[in-house]
């Protein structure tokens, strides 16, 4: 396991050391690599293409001012990307929504408005969860996506699957069972309104501090619930009995 | 048990469509949710009327008819297939008689089948191309760079990731679209037939040569990619390096030359941030030495035209450069085009001028022609005509040429024949003014 990440480690802590010494090219290296990444999540929230635009230039700006911001011992700097933009989206979201109550004349501190804020923050927690799950998706080891791609994209029944793959049927059944136990994790963290550890500074577009209601979503990133093990299998044999 | 007619999965529409290659994302397609009505559906659970009638579908593969499964182990490996739905009618009964009597199947069960609706993803955007300048250039006024990108290195910076994020959204198949090549060479019109992927490898290859004089390595020496060690290596004209290279191939070029090309690309906009804001790094380019910051320039040139004619084979679009970059380009070609007219005077190609009569000594003016490039990335500039070394002078002015500024990088970039791009000028030595536009086109080639 060590092995196999410590490649990747290593150019993530590369990268985060060029963009602390103020290597320009680094920066636009990160966007080339990103960029997509970031602009999908930053739109899988919002819906609004211009929205997802200014939460990318949000996102790379805290990442080029803030470079010692990221931990590698958390994770890859792919993951901290895309917690980063999940964190400012969902912010964005949650500021528009209610700017947009307050001017339909609703205070979202009156108990009488309350459904509407309760409202509100399910579809934040939605689009949290939608962004999250692309995230998994685009991540999780690829035997297993490639699985879920032909399952669901094409329809094919597990033992479509299993021959195309070429893997045993059990072997099938397992990659489409952990495939969706890893996306169903989506929905068991919840994307905190204010981080407490990388509260990005977002500037002139600013959204409020601590929103009005954000205490019911706020509750701090939990920790990571128990993910399965993947470990790849070996295709069958293919002179043995199939 | 009886088993339904055997229903091919060919018979699902969904299973063969054409535009479902693996660089489309099939996510668009909205897809019927096939869940089973029942209890066991999530809350946001809708089944269609008309999916059921999928789910008497069997498999495709093996005709040995499987029995049930019976054993809670069993039964639990299915779960996944189950939320999808891509098991047999059989084993989904025998899950679903499962699910009341074991809590844990039952939790792990809703799990899944809300989490089948997580993988319904919207269509992805195609990135807007010039974000990334206003993102870069948002980024640098909040923290000025210690290590800046050099000026000269900005427009390849900045045409390379334009041209890498087209040919992220191309598919297989379009790496192999034919492209046809235009420049000019002895003011005879040349074409080669390519494909997305060889025109790639020959923007690689004569990269190649920046590479070599920042000390990267060279990819005409690299073992990845290519059969056998290339006859030209380090040197050699542009053209010569991208014929090794393509002979060297030992199959024609597929979208695998992407991820060299960018790491290359990369490499030189990072090893040139380095080398100080000068540029004056020699590049030895072909039978010439240019600097580092002209040969940044030439490299986003060509990797523009051939982002370009990439573009064109795939029907995508494509801008032209951002304005400073293009006014960059521009006038380097306006640089180049004294020694492109003498060179055309040694191959007898253009006659000599008055001025060949009595030589201009070195440094003294001579007779000039004002180039007048419109369009946002132009300007105006005066070319001496008599020889490289002569000194532009406006009162010596023979002859004026107006182009719009993208029609004169088409001209310098061979798509455009001088004798199309000569008509409407006025001068009073016509012939002057035709040797200027030959000359530019002169600067084109493979």
């Amino acid at each position: 396991m060590a092995v196999a990440t410590d490649g990747p480690v290593r150019a993530d802590r590369k990268t985060q050391q060029r963009l602390e010494r103020g290597e320009a090219a680094a920066l636009g290296e990160l966007y080339d690599r990103y960029a997509s990444l970031v602009h999908g999540l930053a739109n899988r929230v919002l819906e609004d293409e211009r929205a997802a635009d200014a939460v990318t230039r949000e996102v790379f700006g805290h990442v080029w001012e803030n470079p010692s911001g990221y931990d590698h011992r958390k994770g890859p700097l792919r993951t901290w990307l895309s917690e980063l933009t999940r964190t400012i989206a969902v912010r964005r979201l949650h500021a528009a929504g209610t700017a947009e109550l307050r001017r339909r004349g609703a205070d979202p501190e009156d108990p009488g408005a309350l459904e509407a804020v309760e409202e509100l923050e399910a579809r934040v927690r939605e689009a949290a969860v939608a962004a999250r799950a692309d995230y998994i998706v685009t991540s999780m080891p690829a035997p297993l996506r490639a699985a879920l791609d032909l399952a669901y994209h094409h329809r094919r029944d597990y033992r479509r699957v299993a021959a195309d793959l070429g893997v045993t049927e059990e072997e099938a059944r397992r990659r489409i069972r952990l495939g969706l136990q890893l996306l169903a994790t989506a929905r068991t963290v919840s994307t905190p309104l204010t981080t407490p550890a990388s509260p990005p500074d977002s500037g002139p577009r600013s959204a409020p501090e601590a929103a009005p209601g954000s205490g019911r979503v706020s509750a701090a990133e939990a920790a990571p619930p128990h993910l399965p093990e993947y470990t790849p299998v070996p295709p069958p044999d293919p002179g043995g009995a199939a | 048990m009886n088993r339904p007619p055997q229903t091919p999965a060919e018979d699902f529409p969904e299973d063969a469509r054409p535009g479902d290659g693996p660089g489309h994302r099939p996510a668009g397609h909205a897809r019927p949710n096939r869940s089973h009505a029942g209890r066991w559906s999530g809350p946001g659970d809708r089944p269609e009327p008309a999916a059921s009638a999928r789910d008497t579908r069997t498999p495709g593969a093996g005709d040995d008819a499987p029995s049930a499964p019976a054993t809670h182990r069993a039964l639990k490996s299915l779960l996944g297939a189950w939320a999808l739905s891509v098991c047999t009618p059989a084993e989904a009964a025998a899950v679903d008689a499962h699910l009341p009597g074991c809590r844990r199947c039952a939790d792990e069960a809703r799990s899944l089948r809300e989490a089948v609706h997580l993988l319904q993803r919207p269509e992805s955007l195609d990135l807007d191309p010039m974000l990334r300048t206003r993102v870069l250039d948002g980024c640098l006024d909040r923290r000025p760079p210690r290590i800046p990108v050099p000026e000269w290195a900005m427009p390849y910076d900045a045409e390379t990731a334009r041209l890498d994020a087209l040919l992220q959204d191309i598919d297989e198949a379009e790496w192999h679209a034919p492209v046809r090549l235009r420049w000019i060479e002895e003011d005879e019109e040349r074409q080669h037939r390519a494909t997305v992927a060889k025109v790639l490898a020959h923007l690689f290859a004569v990269d190649g040569l920046v590479a070599v004089a920042l000390g990267l390595p060279d990819p005409l020496s690299l073992p990845t990619g290519i059969g056998g060690a290339a006859p030209i290596r380090g040197h050699g004209t542009p053209t010569a390096r991208t014929r090794a290279y393509w002979a060297a191939l030992n199959r024609p070029p597929t979208r695998e030359v992407r991820a060299p090309w960018r790491e290359q690309s990369h490499g030189l906009v990072r090893t040139a941030s380095f080398t100080g804001t000068t540029g004056g790094l020699p590049v030895v380019y072909g039978p010439c030495e240019i600097p580092l910051r002209d040969a940044m320039l030439e490299r986003a040139f060509a990797c523009w035209v051939h982002g370009g004619d990439i573009a064109d084979a795939v029907n995508y679009p494509y801008r032209p450069p951002a304005p400073r970059h293009l006014h960059a380009m521009i006038d380097l070609a306006a640089r180049r085009l004294p020694e492109a007219i003498a060179a055309r005077r040694r191959a007898g190609l253009a006659a000599p001028g008055p001025g060949a009569r009595h030589l201009v000594p070195a440094g003294r003016p001579g007779r000039s022609l004002l180039l007048e490039i419109e369009g946002r990335g132009g300007g105006d500039w005066l070319i001496p005509l008599d020889s490289p070394a002569a000194l532009p002078s406006e009162n010596h002015v023979v002859g004026q040429v107006v182009l719009d500024d993208e029609e004169f990088a088409q001209l310098v970039a061979g798509h455009i024949r001088p004798r199309d791009a000569a008509a409407g000028q006025t001068g009073d030595k016509a012939a002057a003014v035709a040797d200027v536009l030959f000359a530019a086109a002169s600067l084109s080639r493979l």
